[in-house]
């Protein structure tokens, strides 16, 4: 059984729709994230589950039990918004308890739980200290500690990284998954950043102008998206999209791009896709190109280098070639990357083959 | 106006301090920046780096130390007059004004002739790609169009040095990432000296000539962004470049007449090259995507135990139990599984052996056996 199941629902505000048609499960002790860009309708999402924001239609049910409406302190969730606001005059032991206290939870069980989570948070060492004391992620995990001290059916998490620096929010991502681990909650997780929805999620929900456009595993998601706007948003750098045709051709049938060649092995499934050829694009990921030095069977294409980006652990290669920009992942080692042009190619993937009006992916 | 040749300096700070209210916030910072250089000023919150930039802009009055443009102090010229274009991480546009009018207000302030003040508004609405927004307001822009005019607005006063504080700070992931390539291309098209500052390595490392890493008010090291990442000098710089953060392993090393011998807690005498060579204990500190990994042992490999992955997409991160040591490594998506095990060793080259006492960095090189 799911621990929240959301059906049809649909949230307006001044009858403008901000969700519509909104329908997913989380199971129990999932990790589910929420990702999409700024005014997707992601934090509008969870104040609906919370009891915050009353829906047009639909139903939100916790545990099997209809809550749709029931208030807030009736659903047993908790949420942690953005801009956390600890108790400026409590200390980090007792804003850590607050709940707890509320709750009126024996004085021996609230030290056991308020230290054993400081441990786990790694802020034994503020405990005793007041907030104005604290850095940034300090901060953010006492706050995260008071969310998760009292057990609730669902813990939901708007943003809680994006005010901290980069290094801290790498650090927190995996510290964030193991605790999720030990504790085993159910976890919603809303992000504007796909490499947290990525690295983190038991599953991922991609939401754009207040709408759903795919739910699956981080591996569905990336290898296969629904639509152009998973497939750029997913991934660092986006999927390429290059405008296309098809080909036929003594038998081999591929894909042309601005006059280019890319033969595909799966042809035959093709055939029985109905393709529009005047809307047929493809995507293809930085790193399914392979580039080269000199010319070879897998590197036909000959392409100027725009611009490296290197990030350290890889390298970003801009191709150009008849008017077309292309993004290449590279090796941090390769010496191409050094260069001023460079041979190419890649296996067009009949999954990635898309309609450019409707943005939908061939299926 | 005098013509500065292509290497010119054209801004030098010289041991500059401020101090506020008995905190030292800039310790004695130098720093040399040359004409069309990129700079980034690189660290975490409150390392110091927007209190050097406002020292530099004239917003703050350094307690010691010097401000040179083209060779000259201008530590006592007043803001207006020091010819330094000025974004912040949020963006001051004028949102009744529209586009053109923003991109017209600078030059119409320095009283430009309307001739040129066209000409020169026509050419940046151009480069940054505003041509189909010139008659918006700036209240109906979304976030990356601000962006742009709040660049194009200070770009078109054609400034001596642009002094970006964080201006990406505020964009989505997805936003930021396609306006790196885009800052980057307009700022070497019009050869434009910037200095950047950002708390984010990303940005630092693909926009940059230079990086200066700073924290707690000192510049730790400049560089360019490959020796940066390749051979940082200190712990602080070598944890705070590089994503996935690197591995720090406890480590022993031997000096012997011809190598180094490396240990660490599962991998026994691993040969570097001489050259520098105290034995004692270190933390091997190696990048993620420098550790072999394979399904089945393989010469000089160990086996561990997958306790988590990662999926960054493109690849994915293992965490593994080195010894009693946690450990990442890169992989292809779906090489392993949690719970997995898998076989590790080090390709030992771009090691960094931290001192523990100092912090302080030693770069032996990998042993070429066929030499």
């Amino acid at each position: 059984m799911n621990q929240l199941a959301v059906e049809e629902l649909d949230v307006t505000f001044d009858d403008k729709r901000v969700l519509a048609e909104a329908e997913f499960g989380v199971k129990e002790g999932e990790f589910f994230c929420v990702v999409g860009p700024t005014n997707a309708g992601k934090s509008t999402l969870l104040k609906t589950i919370a009891g915050l924001v009353q829906p047009a239609k639909g139903t939100v049910t916790i545990k099997g039990r209809n809550v749709t409406n029931t208030q807030p302190k009736d659903r047993n969730v908790s949420l942690l918004f953005q801009n956390m606001a600890l108790f400026p005059n409590l200390t980090g032991f007792e804003n850590i308890a607050f709940p707890l206290r509320t709750a009126g939870t024996k004085e021996s069980t609230i030290r056991d739980r308020v230290v054993e989570l400081a441990e786990m948070l790694k802020v034994t060492h503020v405990l005793e200290r007041l907030p104005r004391t604290f850095s940034g992620g300090e901060q953010q995990r006492v706050a995260i500690g008071r969310s998760i001290v009292k057990q609730t059916d669902l813990l939901m998490l708007d943003e809680p990284l994006t005010n901290l620096d980069a290094r801290i929010r790498a650090s927190l991502r995996i510290e964030f998954k193991e605790i999720h681990k030990k504790l085993g909650q159910t976890l919603i997780y809303v992000t504007h950043d796909q490499v947290e929805a990525m690295s983190m999620s038991d599953r991922i929900a991609v939401l754009h102008e207040g709408e759903f456009q795919q739910i699956g595993t981080p591996e569905e998601i990336y290898k296969k998206p629904a639509n152009r706007f998973v497939a750029e948003f997913i991934g660092q750098p986006p999927m390429n999209i290059l405008a296309a045709q098809m080909y036929h051709n003594d038998g081999v049938s591929g894909i042309e791009i601005a006059g280019l060649r890319f033969p595909v092995p799966g042809i035959k499934q093709i055939n029985d896709y109905n393709i529009l050829q005047d809307k047929l694009a493809i995507g293809v990921r930085p790193e399914d190109i392979n580039v080269s030095a000199s010319s070879s069977l897998g590197t036909p294409h000959h392409a100027d280098i725009l611009w490296v980006e290197h990030l350290g652990s890889k390298s970003i290669l801009d191709l150009r070639f008849g008017g077309i920009t292309l993004r290449v992942k590279v090796t941090p080692d390769n010496p191409i990357a050094k260069g001023k042009s460079a041979w190419f190619g890649f296996e067009p993937k009949p999954d990635h083959l898309l309609n450019y009006q409707t943005n939908m992916f061939y299926k | 106006m005098i013509q500065s040749n292509a290497n010119a300096i054209k801004l030098e700070i010289r041991d500059l301090r401020k101090v506020f209210d008995g905190a030292e916030a800039v310790k004695g910072s130098n720093l040399t920046l040359k004409r069309g250089e990129f700079l980034s000023l690189l660290g975490p919150s409150g390392c110091g780096k927007s209190t050097t930039l406002a020292l530099i802009a004239g917003f703050l009055e350094p307690t010691s130390g010097e401000v040179l443009i083209d060779g000259n102090p201008i530590t006592h010229i007043p803001v207006q007059k020091r010819r330094i274009g000025l974004v912040f991480q949020d963006y001051a546009i004028f949102t009744k004004l529209s586009v053109k009018q923003n991109l017209l207000f600078g030059l119409e302030a320095q009283k430009v002739r309307r001739v040129e003040r066209e000409k020169s508004v026509a050419e940046f609405a151009e480069k940054l790609g505003l041509n189909g927004l010139m008659n918006n307001r700036g209240s109906d822009l979304n976030m990356s169009e601000m962006q742009r005019v709040a660049l194009a607005r200070v770009l078109v006063t054609k400034p001596e040095l642009l002094l970006l504080d964080e201006p990406m700070s505020n964009l989505d992931a997805a936003l930021r990432a396609s306006l790196r390539g885009e800052l980057k291309q307009i700022q070497k098209d019009l050869e434009q000296t910037v200095l950047y500052v950002t708390h984010d390595q990303i940005e630092a490392m693909s926009m940059s000539d230079q990086i200066a890493v700073m924290n707690n008010g000192n510049i730790l090291q400049i560089d360019s962004p490959e020796d940066i990442y390749r051979r940082p000098q200190s712990r602080f710089v070598a944890e705070f470049i590089g994503e996935p953060l690197i591995n720090m392993m406890s480590c022993e090393v031997f000096s012997t007449s011809d190598a180094l011998l490396l240990s660490t807690q599962a991998h026994k005498e691993m040969r570097l090259q001489r050259g520098w060579g105290e034995s004692g204990k270190y933390l091997l500190g190696i990048r993620s995507h420098h550790i072999t990994v394979e399904h089945e042992p393989f010469s000089g490999s160990v086996g561990v135990i997958v306790k988590l992955v990662e999926n960054y997409g493109s690849e994915h991160v293992l965490h593994v139990i080195y010894g009693d040591e946690s450990m990442t490594v890169m992989v292809s998506p779906g090489f392993a599984r949690e719970g997995d095990n898998v076989h590790v060793a080090f390709d030992l080259k771009d090691v960094s052996l931290v001192d523990p006492a100092t912090d302080q960095i030693h770069h032996p090189d990998k042993l070429d056996e066929t030499a």
